[in-house]
């Protein structure tokens, strides 16, 4: 590859200063003419009848347009398994079900009228810990599934299991053992941008939808399908995505609110914005899952791993949405992070009356890490190993086929471990912090980082259309949420077809104007995009230099004729300037056309904007537009045996921290913290370290401070008052950041997918750096110095 | 939110008057920190606010030796403020911490008081340096100690229509020395435990004795028992130990969201005992 200009470079981000200044339009900011306010009343009870509803007060409010309720609505379903529905009618399963929902003429007003909905329920016993959910004559969540056939428990019909080798002979004959039990809670994505949307119709029925979400072409079809059980069959939906403050996962399903603003706007006639406020954020989107793994593993006297098996349950709370897919994530480092020959491992996801859960960033892996990454840790200890070494003994390597199936090509996992021991003076300070309560710890991450096939299709579509000035827009499917997607793909598409980063627009979330994507997920948006982006721009090249051929050295002649016009002491050179060239002899670099043989010709040069205006602006004249359509080679996983390359390339990474526990307080302190992180290609500096620095911060949250707190289903700190994101003052430790480069032959440029990975290792790193230096092994997230301090107490 | 009237009076009889009329429905702003976010939690209604930035020298600090705050001063003034950094410490410390910048933009001393939440950070720095509060009605004017201050979660001596107008601190004498100490779960939080000390040393001895903390009882306390264990004594390390132990057993915190009423009361000790220790740092002489 010849030498790259752009991809790599310290770029800033197109969309920074507009955020940053306020001018971004968000869903918070947008106004529709006629708009009207729609709020929704949510379920007093965890686990309820509904006896009856009574709407008429807030009917009669004046500036009530419609007051909706599951009774004198379409039944519209919902959910990764349709268990869910819109408005909920019979019972209730959760706090945050929508009984009914109002439309008003502002939203002081709506939420007046959501006061005056009289709900009478039956209270029932509920059930809010899944292993209690598990058990005999414990509360049926759902009486019947989706089909209408009885159900006798609470386990939602989304099973995962992989089994490779056999563990039980593994362990009979492994030299050492670690067993263990850990947690994590529920955790707010806690997005600056809290959720909402606008639906309205236009007079033939057909729906334009103004929402958050990283899916809107999935949405399309999900919002079509609601359109068709509202009696408009066949009608379409148009999804327009405005700026996006974050999403982490919250934007991977369609919700009730959506819905509902749509029954509102259909009812109504008029557009209709249900944007939730942050209390409404905290107790009415869905979490990620808390998890409670048991986990052992086992290696032979030379520390090789012999045998890791991992039991599994989720608190799925009272619906499924594609959060149930997240085991198939959870499974890849669960398989095949470190080299292990025998594997068990199961998950059962469980209905329970709390809130119902979604994926977020990482999409299970940081739980599955926690448990895995602790309790290497363990098992080092077990096998009196320092817990570098055994991760060493264990590392992945490069053009490895694991059980699973996933086929390893680009590897960077040894060089991440010891860029972060190195830089952690890991065999320097590892077990020697007892006297001043200071320890050093590390945990490994493993990824996908060539998308992930989820779906059927994993694809994504570019369309690159440039005009006679030379500038190039390129639409695209993926959805920029604050990740730098837009970043990424303008610098990638203007490295591939030989522009200026300035020179390309990077358009999304249209559904009616931008190709199809799966969606932004899976830390593909970049991956596939950029790739996408590659295969266009190739297209457009051999237009440009079709169009060149003919137009090249006519222009080249004529820019000289003016020259010598101005200077007549200037030589023309003596050329053919009626010669037709091949194509072939073509390059453009820079928005300039020049021939690969004269690269340095100052003379033989003519820009893009005059080749592109050349033939444009002619009698049967043209145009430059061009698509691609980018499917990664990948598998679905198969359904029976769980096994598939689900991900075109892997990504590696290992994170350390070096932390002092205040004995006295059992307060953590973070000294010094470092990520090495097997990038593939670093494709723009500022955006790369923003995402691992963001994954940083969301993981030392997880680790120390966030938490999702219920009491019998209902959230107790539904605010950034009680629930404790980290802000600036807190990431006060200097953070290194490695970005080692592998060069992936699948990735654009050889980049692999960054986007979810940081936080993934950061919480166990963070463990096992206090058990280091305190020898207090906590393992249940978050780490709080309340735990700490009765850890130590227990330990005297 | 239920809409609201907003009333700006230029003079306190002026806003006595206002509030007054409102008959019980209407409520003072300052900062509007606190008052607004329980408006928007729901957890509070009025028909009116009537503010209190419009009144001339609420806002005022000055300094002859003792300190006087205006109700409405403001705590980025106040942190600003280089006599209150140098000779109260405590106060300085509480205030620098107190949420973050844009709060204290905005948030006042007086809105901290009469807030009264059990875990206010400007309570115990003035409970140990002996503030003097007061307040201002129609009927005239009262000054009250800060101890007697308070009277529970949220509530005070504060009589409607009454304006805290002005917060006293007595001038230090030489040997004063000050400290704030604060728990919170990440650095921008409220308090899960706070504690300030103040000591009046003689040489090795401590003359004088004031030590209080926060979020561990319904009000910010005076830790009266550890006080009369360290004046006229040397400050040694088996005194902090005495006076952690003593600390933890003169608090009666509960456990809530943020923490629980063991670790609390363990908490409690620690940062009396490290409070002290830091004011004995800062003691002049
Ligand atoms: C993000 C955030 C972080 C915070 N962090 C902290 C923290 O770390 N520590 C802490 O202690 N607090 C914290 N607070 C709470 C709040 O900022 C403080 O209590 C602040 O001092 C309140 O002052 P104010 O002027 O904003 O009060 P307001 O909200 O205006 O008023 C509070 C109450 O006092 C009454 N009032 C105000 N002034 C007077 C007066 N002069 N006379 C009579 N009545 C009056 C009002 O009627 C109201 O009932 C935080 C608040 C927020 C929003």
């Amino acid at each position: 590859m010849s030498a790259l200009r752009f991809i790599g470079t310290e770029a800033p981000r197109p969309d920074a200063p507009d955020k940053v200044a306020g001018k971004a339009v968000y869903i918070h900011d947008l106004v529709r003419p006629g708009m009207l306010y729609g709020k929704i009343k949510f379920s007093s009870f965890a686990h309820a009848r509904i006896k009856s509803i009574d709407t008429s007060r807030a009917e009669r409010l004046p500036g009530v347009r419609a007051v909706i309720t599951g009774y004198n609505t379409p039944e519209i379903r919902i959910g990764f398994i349709k268990d869910n529905f819109a408005l909920k009618k019979g019972k209730v399963r959760q706090y945050r079900d929508e009984v009914a929902a109002v439309a008003a003429t502002d939203p002081d007003i709506a939420e007046e009228a959501i006061e005056l909905i009289k709900i009478e329920y039956e209270e029932l016993p509920g059930v809010f810990d899944p292993e209690d959910a598990l058990k005999e004559g414990a509360p049926l969540i759902h009486e019947t599934d989706p089909r209408g056939k009885h159900r006798t428990d609470n386990i939602v019909p989304v099973p995962w299991k992989f089994v490779s080798g056999d563990v039980e002979k593994a362990k009979s004959e492994s030299a050492h053992i670690a067993e263990g039990y850990f947690t994590t809670p529920l955790i707010q994505q806690s997005c600056m941008g809290t959720a909402g949307c606008i639906a309205e119709f236009d007079l033939q029925n057909n729906l334009l939808i103004h929402t958050k979400t990283q899916i809107p072409f999935l949405a399309q079809n999900d919002f079509n399908r609601a359109l068709a059980a509202m009696g408009l069959k066949g009608k379409n939906t148009r999804v327009v995505v405005p700026t996006l403050g974050g999403s982490f996962g919250t934007g991977l399903d369609t919700h009730g609110y959506e819905y509902i603003s749509i029954l509102l706007a259909y009812k109504t006639g008029r557009p209709v914005k249900i944007v939730l406020n942050r209390e409404e954020e905290f107790a009415s989107l869905s979490p990620r899952q808390p998890t409670r793994t048991w986990i052992s593993q086992g290696c032979d006297r030379e520390g090789r791993l012999t045998f890791r098996d991992v039991r599994m349950i989720l608190d799925n709370g009272a619906y499924t949405s594609w959060g149930a897919t997240t085991p198939s994530v959870m499974m890849l480092p669960i398989s095949s992070i470190y080299r292990v020959p025998n594997v068990f491992y199961e998950t059962k996801i469980v209905y329970t009356n709390n809130t119902y859960c979604q994926a977020m960033r990482g999409y299970g892996n940081p739980q599955a890490a926690w448990a895995l990454e602790c309790n290497m840790d363990q098992l080092a200890e077990a096998a009196g190993m320092d817990p570098l070494d055994l991760r060493l003994k264990n590392k992945n390597i490069p053009n490895d086929i694991t059980p699973m199936g996933l086929n390893i090509t680009t590897c960077g996992h040894e060089q991440c471990l010891n860029a972060v021991a190195e830089r952690l003076e890991w065999r320097k300070l590892r077990g020697k912090g007892a006297a001043k309560a200071r320890g050093v710890g590390m945990a490994s991450l493993f990824h996908v980082g060539g998308s992930g096939r989820v779906y059927r299709s994993d694809g994504t579509g570019i369309i690159m259309k440039l005009d006679d000035f030379g500038n190039v827009s390129v639409i695209a499917g993926g959805i920029e949420m604050g990740q730098g997607f837009t970043s990424a793909l303008a610098l990638a598409s203007a490295e591939a077809l030989g522009v200026t980063p300035e020179k390309v627009t990077v358009v999304t979330g249209d559904t009616a104007t931008c190709p199809w994507d799966v969606g932004t997920h899976a830390s593909r948006g970049a991956f596939t995009a950029c790739n996408a982006a590659i295969l266009a721009a190739e297209k457009a090249r051999e237009k440009i230099f079709k169009l060149a051929s003919e137009h090249f050295m006519p222009r080249v002649h004529f820019s000289l004729k003016l020259r010598k016009k101005k200077d007549p002491s200037f030589e023309m050179p003596d050329l053919n300037w009626e010669r037709i060239c091949d194509p072939s002899e073509f390059d453009l670099k820079e928005n300039v056309l020049f021939l690969k043989e004269e690269p340095k010709n100052p003379l033989l040069r003519v820009t893009l904007e005059e080749i592109l205006r050349e033939a444009h602006f002619k009698e049967q004249g043209t145009m430059i537009v061009t698509e691609a359509f980018y499917d990664p080679c990948n598998q679905m996983l198969d359904a029976a045996t769980c096994r598939g390359n689900l991900s075109a390339t892997y990504i590696f990474g290992a994170q350390g921290a070096e932390v002092e526990v205040d004995v006295e307080t059992g307060e953590i302190k973070i000294l010094n913290f470092v990520a090495a992180h097997d990038v593939g290609r670093v494709l723009n500096q500022q955006t790369i370290k923003g995402q691992i620095y963001g994954g940083i911060a969301q993981g030392v949250g997880y680790a120390l401070s966030e938490e999702y707190r219920t009491s019998k289903g209902r959230n107790l700190n539904p605010n950034f008052l009680d629930y404790k994101i980290l802000s600036a003052p807190d990431m006060n430790f200097p953070i290194h950041i490695e970005c080692i480069e592998t060069l992936d032959r699948e990735g654009p440029f050889g980049a692999k997918g960054v986007g979810e990975p940081g936080l993934v290792p950061t919480a166990p790193a963070i463990a096992n750096a206090v058990y280091d230096a305190v020898g207090v092994r906590i393992t249940d997230l978050p780490i709080t110095p309340e735990k700490i301090l009765a850890a130590l107490k227990r330990n005297k | 939110m239920k809409r609201f009237e907003y009333y700006q009076p230029r003079t306190l009889d002026e806003a006595f008057e206002r509030m007054g009329n409102l008959k019980g429905a209407g409520k003072y702003v300052a900062g509007g920190t606190d008052v607004i976010v329980r408006l928007k939690q729901r957890a509070l209604k009025v028909d009116a606010l009537v503010s209190l930035r419009g009144i001339a020298g609420l806002g005022d600090i000055a300094h002859n030796g003792a300190l006087s705050l205006g109700g409405c001063a403001l705590f980025r003034d106040i942190e600003r403020n280089e006599v209150i950094a140098r000779d109260f410490p405590a106060l300085h410390q509480a205030v620098s911490m107190l949420a973050n910048p844009q709060v204290r933009n905005v948030a006042t001393i007086g809105g901290n008081l009469c807030n009264a939440a059990p875990s206010a950070d400007c309570a115990p720095p003035l409970l140990v340096m002996d503030a003097v509060i007061t307040l201002e009605g129609p009927r005239g004017k009262r000054d009250v100690p800060i101890e007697s201050f308070f009277k529970g979660p949220g509530a005070t001596l504060v009589e409607a229509p009454e304006i805290l107008t002005g917060i006293t601190i007595p001038a230090i004498t030489p040997g004063t020395g000050s400290a704030f100490l604060k728990m919170g779960r990440v650095s921008q939080d409220i308090a899960k435990v706070n504690a300030a000390a103040l000591v009046v040393m003689d040489g090795e001895v401590c003359l004088k004795c004031r030590l209080s903390a926060g979020a561990v009882a319904p009000v910010p306390l005076r830790l009266k028992a550890c006080e009369k264990l360290v004046e006229g004594r040397r400050i040694d390390h088996d005194l902090l130990e005495e006076v952690a132990l003593t600390a933890s057993r003169e608090v009666s915190p509960i456990t809530d969201v943020r923490s629980t009423d063991d670790y609390r009361r363990h908490i409690a000790g620690v940062l009396a005992k490290r409070a002290l220790g830091d004011a004995l740092k800062f003691s002049t002489f």
